[in-house]
């Protein structure tokens, strides 16, 4: 039963990187699953919009997405799919349509007032969103309550991360990043990732980052691609398992900070892009 | 028939229309009023009064028989009211030839520079790209030696046609003066525009002229564009000034052809955003 309680508990994180294929949607996925399994109602937005990938990765061919919200008459439940009973649901998009990669800003807003019923219900909303710093993943980044910026250890994957913290910082003013290493070879390379990519940001942009962890290297991790599972069904005490759950439990912390800001807002008040400016 | 026929004789109606106008008639002379000024040019009031009931038909036989052909009588029946609606007609007309150029019906330098500073105005705001041609016939002069002028007028004629049937609906097609022709092209980038100058210059290339008995010859065309995106914060650039001087050098280039102007406004990407190669640098090395 959705309960409806006055008070609004989801908190919106986006989970972005300046470059693709450093796992960004595998990790939106076990993170989500993780958070699911710590006794949270999950819902997982594929935001990539234009070339969604989340659908592969779960196995499921979904018969409607997120661009049906546009046409009149789908409402925001028929869309959801359920990755797990009990409060791990899925918000589908499509792959291949080149016009939703730069969402006009009206029918952006459009789209988040229809969905906007169905958010309440939540407690976590993950936004997994396209690589790179077109308009709409700007937006959408500057509109959620918290930043995950994935990197991976190479130096090329740094400066694309930073550059998106910067062009975020100077065209929507946003100043909070949490960044997470992923494809480490050890914690310690992680952490000196971290460190030289936080480093830059104290120096060049006086801005404070947020390490949320790291994630290593893992062999069980395309298997479990291939598999279509998310990683902690599959082998949740392999390597990038148990990273991945302590990164859910610095998500649940971030999330308990942002509660008492987000207790009075309504729906998605809290996915506005008020907080950012 | 004699003027002074008793009133009491006329229907009702036409009897108060007769002593109302007689007040008025009075009224006007002990104002200086006189009644022969009428075709003398300044001064003239029309003084204008509905008389329901009253046709246009009875009214000659009124007028003659009460001496009152100094007074204008326009129907208002019919419910559109067509003389109105010919007065409104005639200030349409006007309107257009205000606009309009007579030869071509194409706009006129006057519509044109009103069009032309909109189009800048509205890009300056949206940053959505105005293309602005300029195209002249080429060697026009001789057309008009040669042929006559008769058939000069008729090459502007289909000139102007292939410039109307080869725009779209938004576009401006308008004739500056002489052989010179503009197109204001909205919302349209510099590959776009110049994709549909090229088509023009073909068709004009293509058209064939008969002037009477004189054999057929063909014209060509010279085109001078810019394009404008309003992405600079400066003042805008004179697009006219710019489209000219490309056509001035599409000219100088052998003519029939068409010569684009370099985009006048392409600003540098915002400081603040950029990734400078120091921070590369300090992300790759540490230092």
């Amino acid at each position: 039963m959705a309960d409806k309680t006055s008070s609004n508990k989801a908190v919106s994180f986006s989970i972005m990187s300046g470059k693709g294929g450093v796992g960004k949607t595998n990790l939106a996925l076990n993170l989500g699953y993780a958070l699911f399994r710590g006794g949270h109602r999950v819902l997982l937005m594929d935001c990539d919009l234009g070339l969604a990938n989340l659908d592969v990765l779960l196995g499921l061919a979904p018969e409607k997405n997120l661009q049906n919200l546009l046409l009149p008459g789908t409402k925001p439940s028929e869309i959801v799919v359920p990755i797990e009973q009990g409060g791990f649901d899925f918000l589908p998009s499509a792959s291949g349509v080149p016009e939703l990669i730069d969402l006009d800003e009206d029918v952006q807003d459009m789209l988040f007032d229809r969905l906007n019923a169905l958010i309440g219900r939540y407690d976590f909303l993950l936004l997994d969103l396209g690589a790179g710093i077109s308009r709409t993943v700007l937006r959408f980044a500057a509109m959620t309550r918290e930043r995950m910026v994935v990197i991976t250890p190479e130096p090329t994957s740094l400066t694309d991360g930073y550059a998106m913290i910067k062009v975020l910082l100077a065209e929507h003013g946003v100043r909070d990043f949490n960044v997470i290493v992923n494809m480490a070879t050890t914690h310690n390379e992680g952490k000196r990732s971290f460190e030289r990519l936080h480093a830059a940001c104290q120096r060049f942009l006086e801005l404070d980052i947020k390490h949320a962890g790291t994630v290593r290297t893992d062999p069980a991790v395309p298997r479990a691609v291939i598999r279509q599972v998310p990683l902690l069904k599959m082998a949740p005490s392999c390597d990038a398992g148990r990273d991945i759950l302590q990164l859910a439990v610095r998500l649940k912390r971030l999330r308990d900070a942002q509660l008492p800001e987000i207790a009075g807002l309504d729906g998605l008040e809290n996915l506005s892009e008020n907080n950012s400016q | 028939m004699p003027r002074n026929n008793t009133t009491t004789q006329l229907p009702a109606n036409e009897r108060e229309i007769l002593a109302e106008l007689n007040n008025l008639r009075n009224l006007l002379q002990a104002h200086g009023g006189s009644q022969a000024c009428a075709m003398n040019g300044q001064d003239i009031l029309g003084i204008m009064r509905l008389c329901p009931g009253l046709s246009l038909d009875q009214w000659p036989a009124l007028a003659d028989k009460h001496g009152l052909r100094e007074w204008l009588a326009v129907p208002m029946d019919k419910a559109e009211y067509p003389f109105l609606s010919h007065i409104q007609q005639a200030l349409a007309d006007l309107s257009y030839q205000t606009e309009h150029d007579p030869l071509t019906s194409l706009y006129n330098r006057r519509a044109f520079d009103r069009f032309l500073s909109q189009e800048l105005e509205r890009t300056r705001r949206s940053n959505a790209s105005l293309a602005l041609a300029i195209l002249d016939l080429d060697d026009f002069k001789a057309v008009n030696d040669t042929y006559g002028h008769p058939c000069g007028d008729e090459v502007l004629v289909k000139t102007a046609r292939i410039l109307i049937t080869s725009t779209r609906r938004y576009d401006v097609t308008a004739r500056l003066g002489g052989e010179e022709f503009a197109l204001i092209m909205p919302e349209t980038g510099l590959i776009k525009a110049r994709a549909i100058i090229e088509r023009i210059l073909e068709t004009i290339r293509q058209e064939r002229y008969n002037c009477g008995e004189a054999q057929s010859f063909r014209a060509t065309c010279s085109a001078g564009l810019v394009c404008y995106k309003g992405l600079s914060s400066g003042p805008e650039p004179d697009l006219f000034d710019l489209a000219d001087k490309a056509l001035y050098q599409a000219k100088a280039e052998g003519k029939n052809q068409v010569v684009a102007a370099p985009l006048a406004d392409l600003s540098p990407p915002r400081r603040e955003s950029i990734v400078q190669s120091s921070e590369k640098k300090f992300l790759f090395t540490g230092s």
